[in-house]
Formats: C-alpha cells, sequence, structure tokens
C-alpha cells in the first residue's frame, strides 16, 4: 500500500464462501485504504464476526453456505436488525430486484446491492462500499439500466418523465444531486426540480424530507413486482 | 287349469318388481360413476344402492392391501368404520374370498378363525364377494347381520354390485395413478431445471464473474501502464474453467451424439466410458427425436443401475424396431449379471422412467429376481406423434 489513504480508514467485514472472490475483494478495499476487519465463509461465521468487530459496513455475497441458497441475505437483513447503523452491501451474480427490496425492508439508508463484477470496477466499488458505510445507498448501475428500458418501464412510474427516470435511476444507484447533474450533464438547479416533480409525482410530498429520497428508490424497485406483464 | 310350458320361467310379480328396482339402482350407481367421477363418496353411494337390494343390511367395500391385510373403504350401515384395517388369517372370511376369488357365507362365526375379530364389532354372519380389478381380486363386498344367517339371495345381488365396482374403482385407481405420475414427471422436470440452474450458477458464471473481474484489474492497471501477466493468465483460466463446466452442463441436457446422430450413436458414446464391459446389439434407424431421447434416458438408468448398483460386470443392451406401420415400436432389453432385486416401484430412477415410458403410451417390464440378475425391457410406439 503507497501514501495516505485516499479515503478514510472505513472498517469493513467481508464475508462470501468463494475464497478467491473474497482475497479479490479484500485485497480491493485494502489497497484503497480501507480497513478489512475480519473475513468470513459461511453466514452464521459472518453474523458473529460482524456482531464480534462492529465495522461500517459488511460486503456479503449473497448465496453462501451453509444452505447455498439466500443464506448471505438472510444474515444480511438479520445483522441490519440487530445493528442498526450497520452498512451492508450485497453482491449477486443474478439482479433480482426482489432481494433488493427484501434487504431494504423499512430503511433504504446503509444498504447497497451490487453485481459481483462490480468489485473490478474498483473505483465504482469503493465509492459504493464507502457510501454505504456511512448512510448511503448504492444500487448496481446495470439493474437500473435493466429497469430503465423504454419498454420495461414499470406503469408505478408512467407518470414520470424519460429526463426524470433518469434522475430517479441515478437516485437508486446512491448519486447525491451534486453528482446526478454531474452526470446527466445538467444544473444542480435542475435536478432540483426534477427531484421536487418526481416526489410530487410519486405521492411523496407529505414524506418528511430525508426519508422522501428513500422512498422514491423504494417505489423505484418495488414498482416492478405487480406490474402487468411487459412483453419486449 | 293347464300350466303352460314356460312356466319355470314366470317370475313371480314381487320378484319382476325387485329386479326392475335392482336395475334402476344399477343404473343409478353408473349414471352416479359416469357424472361424478369415481371417489370414495361413490363407493358410499354403491354401498347404499347395494343396502336397498338387500332388504337393507349393511353393505361395506373393502380392499385388500398386501396378502395378510384388509382396509374398510367405504359403507352403507356396516359396523367396521371406513379406514379401519385388519389382518386377515387363514381360514377367516376375508383370506377365504382372497384364495378361493368367489362369493363365501358364514351363517355363524362362532368358533371361526375371525371370531373374536368380528366378535368386537357385534358380526354374527356375513356374506363376502370378491371384486375383481383386471382380473385379480382387488377387495370385497361384505354384508352382515347382528343377528342371524344373510338371506340366500345375497352372494348374487352382490354380485351385480361388484361388478359395476369393478370398474368404478379401475376408474379411480388409474386416474391416481395418472396424477401422481404426472405429478411425479412435473417435480423431476422442475428439479432438473433447478440442478441446471445450481451446477450453472455455482460453476461457470461464478468463473466468469472471476473473468470479469481480472479483466477489469487489468484494464484498469494496463491504464496506468502495470504488467498484466498475471491477471491475463488468470482470466483466461477462468474462462476455460467455465466453458469446460458449461460443456458439462450442456452435455448433461443432452448428449450431442444422441440429438445429431440418433439413438445407437448416442448408446455407443454413453457406453464408451463406461467401466464395466457392455455388449451393444443396435440395429435401429433415426426415430422421431422423443423416441430416441425417452430410448437412450432407459439405457442410461438401466446402465448406470447395473454398474453402480447392482455390481454387474457384463451389461448387454439390444435396440431393435418390431412391426411396422402404425404398429412399429422401438423395443429395447437391458440385461445384466448383478445382484437383481430392482423394483420399479421402488427406486426412485426406475419410477422416473417408467413414467417417462408410459407418457410416451410405451410398456416397461423389470425382471429382477434377487441374487439373479435384472432384465428391463421397454417397448415404445414410433408412430405415436401421428395418433
Amino acid at each position: 500500500m503507497g501514501g495516505a489513504p485516499v479515503v478514510p480508514p472505513v472498517r469493513v467485514c467481508v464475508g462470501d464462501d468463494d475464497v478467491l472472490l473474497r482475497r479479490g475483494v479484500v485485497r480491493v478495499l485494502r489497497d484503497a485504504g480501507l480497513d478489512v476487519v475480519a473475513e468470513a465463509g459461511d453466514a452464521p461465521a459472518l453474523i458473529a464476526q460482524t456482531l464480534a468487530f462492529r465495522p461500517d459496513v459488511a460486503v456479503v455475497d449473497i448465496r453462501m453456505p451453509p444452505h447455498h441458497d439466500d443464506d448471505g441475505l438472510r444474515a444480511a437483513i438479520e445483522l441490519r436488525r440487530r445493528l442498526p447503523g450497520l452498512g451492508v452491501v450485497v453482491l449477486t451474480q443474478h439482479g433480482d430486484p426482489e432481494y433488493a427490496v427484501e434487504l431494504i425492508g423499512e430503511r433504504a439508508e446503509g444498504v447497497g446491492y451490487l453485481l459481483k463484477e462490480r468489485v473490478g470496477d474498483v473505483d465504482d466499488f469503493v465509492a459504493a462500499v464507502v457510501r454505504v458505510a456511512r448512510g448511503g445507498s448504492a444500487l448496481d448501475p446495470s439493474m437500473v439500466a435493466d429497469m430503465m428500458r423504454p419498454r420495461r418501464v414499470p406503469h408505478g412510474l408512467a407518470l414520470l418523465t424519460e429526463r426524470e427516470l433518469a434522475v430517479l435511476g441515478a437516485m437508486a444507484e446512491g448519486h447525491s444531486n451534486a453528482g446526478i447533474a454531474g452526470a446527466l450533464l445538467v444544473s444542480v438547479a435542475a435536478v432540483e426540480k426534477h427531484v421536487t416533480a418526481i416526489f410530487r409525482k410519486l405521492d411523496l410530498v407529505s414524506e418528511p424530507a430525508g426519508h422522501r429520497r428513500v422512498q422514491a428508490v423504494l417505489r423505484f424497485l418495488t414498482s416492478r413486482d405487480g406490474t402487468p406483464s411487459r412483453r419486449p | 287349469m293347464p300350466v303352460p310350458d314356460d312356466a319355470d320361467r314366470t317370475l313371480p310379480v314381487e320378484e319382476v318388481r325387485r329386479l326392475v328396482r335392482e336395475e334402476h339402482s344399477l343404473r343409478r350407481v353408473a349414471t352416479l360413476v359416469a357424472s361424478a367421477g369415481p371417489s370414495d363418496d361413490v363407493l358410499t353411494a354403491i354401498c347404499r344402492e347395494a343396502s336397498d337390494q338387500l332388504g337393507g343390511h349393511d353393505v361395506t367395500v373393502l380392499r385388500f392391501d398386501g396378502p395378510h391385510t384388509v382396509v374398510a373403504v367405504a359403507t352403507h350401515g356396516g359396523p367396521i368404520p371406513p379406514g379401519v384395517s385388519a389382518e386377515h388369517a387363514p381360514g377367516s372370511l376375508p383370506h377365504r374370498v382372497a384364495t378361493s376369488e368367489a362369493p363365501v357365507r358364514v351363517d355363524d362365526f362362532e368358533g371361526r378363525a375371525d371370531a373374536d375379530l368380528v366378535r368386537r364389532y357385534g358380526i354374527r354372519a356375513a356374506v363376502g364377494v370378491p371384486i375383481f380389478i383386471e382380473a385379480r381380486v382387488w377387495g370385497m363386498f361384505s354384508a352382515s347381520s347382528a343377528t342371524g344367517p344373510l338371506p340366500g339371495y345375497v352372494e348374487q345381488r352382490l354380485a351385480g354390485f361388484a361388478q359395476l365396482t369393478s370398474a368404478t374403482i379401475a376408474n379411480v385407481e388409474a386416474r391416481r395413478g395418472l396424477a401422481r405420475s404426472r405429478a411425479r414427471v412435473i417435480a423431476a422436470a422442475d428439479e432438473a431445471r433447478r440442478r441446471v440452474q445450481r451446477d450453472v450458477h455455482d460453476g461457470a458464471q461464478q468463473r466468469l464473474v472471476h473473468t470479469i473481474i481480472a479483466l477489469k484489474l487489468a484494464r484498469d492497471r494496463s491504464a496506468r501502464g502495470g504488467d498484466v501477466a498475471d491477471l491475463l493468465a488468470e482470466a483466461l483460466a477462468n474462462a476455460e474453467e467455465a466453458n469446460r463446466q458449461l460443456r458439462d452442463v450442456v452435455r448433461g441436457i443432452l448428449p450431442a451424439a444422441l440429438t445429431r446422430s440418433g439413438l445407437a450413436a448416442g448408446i455407443e458414446a454413453l457406453v464408451a466410458d463406461c467401466p464395466t464391459t457392455v455388449d451393444l446389439r443396435l440395429d435401429v434407424p433415426r426415430l422421431p427425436a422423443a423416441v430416441e431421447t425417452t430410448g437412450y434416458f432407459t439405457v442410461a438408468e438401466a446402465v448406470t443401475n447395473a454398474v453402480k448398483h447392482a455390481s454387474a460386470t457384463v451389461v448387454s443392451v439390444t435396440a431393435s424396431v418390431a412391426g411396422s406401420g402404425a404398429d412399429a415400436a422401438l423395443v429395447l432389453v437391458v440385461d445384466d449379471d448383478g445382484v437383481g432385486g430392482a423394483d420399479a416401484a421402488r427406486g426412485t430412477g426406475l419410477t422416473g422412467l417408467a413414467d417417462r415410458i408410459a407418457a410416451s403410451d410405451g410398456a416397461l417390464t423389470v425382471e429382477s429376481p434377487p441374487g439373479g440378475g435384472t432384465r428391463i425391457r421397454v417397448r415404445i410406439p414410433v408412430a405415436l406423434a401421428d395418433g
């Protein structure tokens, strides 16, 4: 590791039974200056380690022993319940939004849901982990893009303009208004105007201010469910 | 008054009325079976109709469950409730019905083999009439009395209902068997899908994720002018492994030899890496894909069983087409010299095979005496698709 850490030392716990991938994740995070305090190869060990070390964020493979089903997700949900300040980044090979909805529950703060190959996009991956550790959210861009494909736009979001959908997608990825402005090449004021319109169209105006953003993202994710079949 | 010649064929008015009532009763039963479909309720209704025709004596349907047990299935007024089962000893009424395959009458159980049992139900006398399904005694109708011997007409009248009931029960069993078979076919298909999903997810897809990560890291490192040889080697190794695992998955779904070159080639490829000697006598042209696939999985299952479970040292496979035109059928025979004792009703592999062959309108027979090797014979109609 050369020079000063590029980001403040966030403390991380990594859970993945795929040893090579786990080592890769640990190396990427350590190289970026994060403090990996514990590693686990199955769900019970992950819970025990996380409770013992109290990291800022846990990076968890959705599929882990003992059942090789969604054990990692179950562990992440339990850890979020027991450690309310803990951020959780769940890694998945298949981007089912249903898992993300389940993980977020009532609270989208401190939740990330990323495709595994995102680990290779080191800067984005590290930024997502740090953002989640600090209470932000991170939804994989490819999942957002998948949900934004013109014919697949959920009915619940039909009132939004194309621009507003793009802003909402960027919000789901976890970007701030300034970040969205940069990504969409518009002014921050324009983004704020779109965000206000989104809140109004999704009927979130009465929600507490800090809550709206989270609710909008949740609406974005859940509106896929119960949508009539979309034929490509 | 001269007596007409056919006086002995003239029935008393009462008897004619009774016969008409019985005829109506049997017709009601037949209508019930046809409209409501066969069920235990229908059997109960048949018991009720039969009871009416026996002057109100109770009537019960019992089923033989294995060689020594009899189970009450349905009743009208009988003392033995449905669901109750009992052992039947030699000399007992059910045992005599089962072995003689004929009606049996007991006018007084006192001192008989099943005296204790029937006393518990307050039965003094009874008549049992066999119910045949596919030429085997499936169960029996029984009428009983708590007081004294049953009237002499009971056997004959119950026999009429027994015949009708045979048809009902054969229907029930065929439908249940079909439903079970369908459920197993669906479960097997679902399980196969889950297995493919699991194999791909935990195998090739995982390796591809590694490949992508390594390539992304290499991309970033090379952009900074770093050496990426190790990352490229890692990516390549993972991609090759993913490819190998995908090949295995695809081969497991359907072997290329079978789909490209037919059943004989598929079987030859199957036994190529078999540790046991397999004699092949394969004389089959290209057949419809469904027939070839079913035939292939039949041989695969049989050969696997012979090698894995039966410890066979020699296995022989014969494949030929018998008959011609609409009657043409693929006939497969797999013989082994293993331990025998295979049972199509037990092993899940053979059961799955039986379901699959039944779905192709074919027939499977398994001869597997303990210690005497196993012979599996399968016949699958070739022209099914046109039917």
